[in-house]
């Protein structure tokens, strides 16, 4: 299991150093000067100079690009442009919202998806089934940010029972009554969501179902409840465990909306903001961030399959 | 039997909500009752009614005039990048899943591109080159291709193994001719349950980037901009709300019925369900 985990560090190691290069060209893609554009049209050149010369770009690009690789990899993120903060200092102190917001989504997801699918599964061609495949179709479709807005308009507005925005830490003040902040926009989020886990679970299920060991727990009298949730959905939680692991990683990079919309300290907001501010160095961060952190989470999930299905040995 | 019928209407309902989603977006000049971009102030948040169906916008717009115009843009831009998709998309995966030398470099590069996140992504994309029907295709296609780039390759890393290809290489058929005659036309079924799913998600992915503020001009009528300038006026004209969005839910949702049918259709292991 070591020999396998650091053999799927090293190969992370291509793919980090891609997201990476990709970071950095995503200034350079900028028609004309980075520094012209991050300055707006009212800069003078004296301005545009003095900006090149302090972020490196008056160097040649393999200067350029090794500078930033090295400072990378000693965690230097280079400085915003805007609140002349360090970037990773930026992003961790925005990072908390974002996470708890996708968590708390995912969890929401979860909640409506895996029993719903595995409901379907069981009483399959059932009305139920039939009404779990057609909202699960019908979910999927629905825009998160006008979910969130029409939430917003019921919950915080006509019945007051919510807040419409705002968010106070939950790590600094301990208080989980916190989350009301995160109640709607993670509903917002998780709703949507929850189609590809209610159909992948119920597809899954139903393929697992049919095995001849489900069959013969059912003839050694196990209960019901046991076959399905201890025979059947056990060898069906590894696709789940996949997608689970996706739809989080895609809450992640989707809060950006529902931040928005709830005006949530995260940091999809921050890079919405940083674009409009054309501050580059925040939008590689955030970017860089957010890939690694989808990195890190696909070769957690890798571990999970062990634990979860004994059969599976690295 | 029953099912495959079942499936049958569900395909001809997603097709014929596709047709007048289309036929609404080509037809709009004749078809919206007035400009999108008429102003007046003195008909400004109008509620539904017999001259304006959905109602007017902050600026006294017509409502329906500026969703059907939003539908032309919609449909443009999602036919757009799933083209994109599409050329891009193929070309990748079936030199990937064909050439092993190729995979290796092509897959790394698509797996980087996949880890990162597509909505911020777009975002960034978008805010580079800038606002514009041009860029907002080219950011989206970009995030999108990827995806089916892995599909076509996982299709083609199958169909390389068969008999008929072995054949064709053992009588000294060129590999470029393999892969154009042999090979793409019977990989295309996956490929294009994919495609549709891409344009629903480039749908949804326009609308909420439009509805940042981070897309097409806000001049220009969208979905998502509608939304957006309807966002502050909701409490008192909620139908800004509600018609872009029905908009946005039917024509994704005939595209992911679509896809489904299609999936459906075309892998039989699906076909028991």
């Amino acid at each position: 299991m070591s020999r396998y985990l650091f053999g799927r560090l090293a190969a992370l190691f291509p793919t980090v150093l891609l997201v990476a290069l990709f970071a950095f060209f995503l200034m350079h893609l900028v028609p004309g000067s980075p520094a012209a554009v991050m300055l707006g049209p009212e800069a003078t050149p004296e301005d545009i100079a003095q900006l090149e010369r302090e972020m490196g770009l008056d160097k040649p690009l393999i200067v350029q690009l090794t500078t930033w690789l090295v400072n990378l990899a000693s965690g230097d993120f280079g400085d915003s442009i805007f609140t002349h903060t360090p970037v990773l200092q930026l992003i961790l102190s925005m990072a908390e919202a974002s996470f708890l917001l996708a968590l708390l989504s995912l969890m929401i997801a979860m909640l409506i998806g895996i029993p719903t699918g595995i409901l379907a599964a069981v009483n399959r061609d059932s009305l139920f089934d039939q009404f779990a495949v057609t909202s699960a179709l019908l979910v999927a479709s629905i825009p998160s940010f006008w979910l969130g807005l029409n939430l917003m308009l019921l919950f915080s507005v006509e019945l007051r029972w919510l807040p419409t925005s705002g968010f106070e830490s939950l790590l600094h003040t301990g208080n989980l009554a916190n989350l009301r902040y995160l109640l709607l926009p993670a509903f917002a989020m998780g709703l949507p969501s929850s189609a590809l886990i209610t159909r992948l679970t119920r597809s899954t299920m139903l393929d697992v179902i049919e095995e001849d060991y489900v069959n013969t727990a059912r003839a050694k009298g196990v209960r019901e409840s046991a076959v399905i949730l201890k025979h059947a959905f056990r060898n069906a939680s590894v696709p789940i465990v996949t997608v689970v692991s996706f739809t989080f990683l895609n809450l992640m990079s989707r809060g950006v909306v529902a931040e928005n919309v709830f005006r949530l300290p995260g940091i999809g907001r921050l890079i919405v903001m940083s674009i409009m501010r054309r501050d580059y160095p925040v939008i590689q961060g955030v970017l860089l961030v957010v890939a690694a952190a989808y990195v890190v989470l696909n070769l957690l999930t890798d571990v999970v399959y062990v634990f979860l299905d004994p059969r599976i040995r690295y | 039997m029953w099912r495959k019928l079942k499936r049958r209407k569900i395909l001809w309902f997603s097709a014929v909500t596709l047709v007048a989603i289309l036929i609404l977006a080509t037809f709009a000049p004749w078809i919206a009752p007035f400009d999108p971009q008429d102003v007046d102030p003195m008909i400004r948040l109008q509620s539904p009614s017999f001259t304006h169906l959905f109602g007017t916008d902050r600026y006294g717009r017509d409502v329906l005039s500026r969703v059907i115009y939003g539908a032309r843009l919609s449909m443009e831009i999602g036919l757009s990048v799933t083209i994109f998709t599409f050329v891009f998309g193929t070309l990748i995966g079936l030199v990937a899943g064909y050439f092993p030398s190729a995979d290796r470099i092509l897959m790394r590069i698509v797996d980087a591109a996949m880890a990162l996140p597509s909505l911020m992504l777009a975002l960034a994309l978008v805010s580079i080159g800038g606002a514009g029907l041009q860029n907002v295709i080219i950011a989206l296609g970009i995030t999108f291709a990827p995806r089916l780039a892995r599909v076509a390759r996982a299709t083609v890393l199958s169909l390389r193994e068969r008999t008929y290809v072995e054949a064709a290489r053992a009588i000294g058929v060129g590999n470029f001719r393999i892969l154009t005659l042999y090979i793409f036309p019977n990989a295309l079924s996956p490929i294009l349950v994919q495609l549709t799913l891409t344009f629903a998600s480039a749908l949804l992915a326009e609308a909420s980037l439009s509805f940042l503020g981070v897309g097409v001009p806000p001049y220009v009528p969208s979905w998502g901009s509608i939304i957006a300038n309807g966002r502050a006026h909701m409490v008192r004209a909620p139908w800004l709300l509600v018609f872009p969005g029905v908009a946005i839910m039917l024509s994704v949702l005939s595209l992911n019925m679509m896809g489904d049918a299609l999936r459906d259709v075309a892998d039989p292991h699906t076909r028991k369900r």
